[in-house]
């Protein structure tokens, strides 16, 4: 996967100025960068909910801006919040992306089990906790089964089970061969990452990270 | 996918729909309560302009002629006479229990006798100067002229009988004559008709009102499912957008729910109503011998407008950034778009351009339609400006979302 030359302005301001960023299969990337620094709208322009200005989204020498139906194919993208219809049920949401085999194959043995979203099914999810709508989310926005994940901040005021979790299904993801982009502000995550990129003033730049924190800090 | 997402959030307003329905029939209830006192009092058939009669009026040719007035008066505005003093009838008239009086000033009967026309005076307040002063005042004028000129003729004929030396049964025969003359002067039919035209469009008060509620109904539905349309996920239509399923279809398919149980409501309204009506039509002759087939036929010919208004709704929780500053903005829509196009008092006092602006707007036009489709004048133009709303909407909706989308992506 290869994004080149991306950029993004909004009205006068430039968020983005000329992303460049690779990554090989069963890798993950992480990107980091202060409130604002323009983290979401990279996401979001990778998976098609915004149109960047210039620049080229490659994967496997075929650019995805070009091509719609199979980014939304390969494409997985989890938003930052939580992308669920409150009145109804977790199965009523789950329908939504999935087909009904589908989803019950993959309730049996496959993501949404290892989510363990088989739980509250029938669960209406203005009465479900913050972890359990997060795992949730997660499993509505894999439904079609991406081989690039796109997380923005997805383990965001959650529980630590919650988050190991999550960071179990990022290395099963990872391990199966995917790529994923994991925007986050939570060093617990950054372990995950094959690399960190830090993202500031609309530009992208590699980061050694270490464990020091604070020198981390300093570098937003 | 497309049929997924529209099928659930069908189910979402289905689940709702008990608190939504609660909400509008309570708010209706209210709504009619306040237009039926509207038309209770507005509705009077016979509405008495009571006028004193005062100053030299113990004349009997002048009882005659007031007793004429009285019994022989056919039109709508009759008035109600009573005799009384001079400083009665300015202290009645102080208090507003009397439209104005009539001073015949002294010698009136006299001057009559010499040929003389010395007219009576009418006298009103500043506050009752309405077209009802006019009438009363050509009526004073009628009935001073026209007591001359029967009191001419009446005194032209036992002036005859004298001369002639006839003196049995002239008194009979003066007010014989005198009532004869009357009636055939004070044909009030044809001096002057009064006929209630209409508020706007040819409606009566009550039709007017029916199709102030039906907009004040469509106003309140968006305020009534502000719990649907206030609670969208922006991260859901985000997924969405990025799974090809696009801003106009998520829209349409939140929309058809919206816009579909609107109609239902109308729908089943207006067969009650068509069901229970009867002959009477609650008073109202626009809905007088209206059956099932004309309130469907109405219902079916208003869809532009319920259509506009649920659009209008969208739109407004489509770029509001809270619940709380959406419903604001529905309030405010409601009270002084309400105001405005005459959905709560008859807009006719207001300037003519403000009148014109008011039926522009989306509340106005839709009124506008409604009154036009009740009295069957609907045009071209009314049905033009309806559809160019609801296209302006969408597409309005539309970019709100987008909009939206992008500052939450930031």
């Amino acid at each position: 996967m290869e994004v080149t030359a991306l950029k993004k302005n909004y009205g006068k301001k430039q968020v983005l100025k000329g992303i460049e960023l690779s990554a090989s299969w069963g890798s993950c990337i992480g990107i980091i960068g202060g409130n604002g620094s323009g983290k979401s709208t990279f996401l979001s322009i990778l998976a098609g909910v915004l149109k960047c200005d210039c620049g080229k989204f490659l994967v496997s020498g075929e650019n995805l801006f070009e091509n719609e139906k199979k980014r939304n194919a390969i494409v997985g993208y989890v938003p930052q919040g939580t992308p669920l219809i409150e009145e109804l049920s977790a199965r009523d949401n789950l329908s939504l992306w999935y087909e009904k085999d589908q989803m019950e194959k993959s309730l049996e043995n496959g993501v949404l089990k290892m989510l363990g979203v088989g739980d509250f099914l029938k669960t209406r999810v203005c009465k479900m906790s913050g972890g359990m709508k997060k795992r949730l989310s997660i499993g509505c926005s894999v439904a079609n089964n991406p081989q690039i994940l796109l997380m923005d901040e997805p383990s965001a005021a959650l529980d630590i089970v919650c988050k190991e979790k999550i960071n179990e299904y990022i290395s099963q993801f990872k391990a199966s061969g995917g790529i994923v982009i994991l925007a986050t502000h939570d060093a617990g995550e950054l372990p995950l990452c094959d690399n960190i990129y830090i993202l500031k003033d609309g530009v992208l730049s590699p980061f050694e990270y270490d464990g020091d924190i604070q020198k981390l800090a300093r570098s937003l | 996918m497309k049929k997924r997402y529209s099928k659930l959030q069908s189910k979402r307003f289905f689940i709702r729909f008990p608190v939504i329905l609660t909400v509008i029939v309570l708010t209706l209830a209210v709504a009619l309560l306040a237009a039926s006192l509207a038309l209770g009092s507005g509705e009077d058939k016979t509405k008495k302009l009571k006028v004193a009669a005062t100053g030299d009026v113990d004349d009997d040719y002048l009882q005659l002629g007031i007793y004429a007035i009285q019994n022989f008066d056919s039109s709508r505005f009759s008035i109600d006479f009573a005799t009384m003093s001079l400083p009665e009838a300015k202290e009645a008239l102080k208090k507003r229990e009397i439209h104005g009086y009539i001073l015949f000033p002294p010698g009136f009967t006299n001057s009559i006798q010499r040929g003389e026309n010395n007219p009576a005076d009418y006298v009103i307040s500043k506050n009752t100067i309405n077209i009802g002063t006019a009438l009363t005042g050509e009526l004073t004028t009628t009935i001073s002229e026209l007591v001359v000129e029967v009191q001419r003729a009446v005194y032209s004929m036992r002036t005859i009988a004298k001369e002639e030396g006839i003196k049995k049964g002239l008194g009979s025969r003066a007010r014989a004559m005198n009532e004869d003359i009357i009636k055939m002067f004070l044909a009030r039919d044809d001096m002057y008709d009064t006929s209630i035209v209409g508020f706007k469009d040819n409606l009566s008060l009550g039709g007017y009102y029916v199709g102030a509620l039906v907009v004040f109904f469509l106003s309140l539905w968006g305020l009534a499912c502000c719990a649907i349309l206030g609670n969208k996920s922006r991260d859901s239509q985000k997924l969405l957008k990025s799974r090809g399923i696009g801003i106009p279809t998520q829209i349409r398919c939140e929309f058809k729910p919206f816009f579909l149980s609107c109609m239902s409501i109308i729908f089943v309204g207006a067969i009650s109503l068509g069901i229970f009506i009867g002959d009477s039509g609650f008073g109202i002759s626009e809905l007088e011998g209206a059956g099932i087939l004309e309130f469907i036929s109405f219902t079916i010919k208003i869809v532009p407008v319920v259509l506009m208004m649920c659009l209008l709704h969208f739109f407004i929780f489509e770029i509001t950034d809270s619940m709380v500053g959406a419903v604001l903005f529905e309030i405010i829509m409601i009270l002084a778009g309400g105001y405005i196009s005459g959905c709560f008092y008859p807009n006719s006092f207001f300037p003519d351009t403000i009148i014109s602006i008011a039926d522009s707007l989306p509340l106005g036009a839709g009124f506008s339609y409604i009154r036009k489709c009740m009295s069957s004048s609907l045009g071209l133009k009314e049905f033009l400006l309806v559809l160019s709303y609801c296209a302006f909407l969408f597409v309005a909706s539309c970019l709100g979302r987008k909009k939206r989308l992008e500052s939450d992506s930031i």
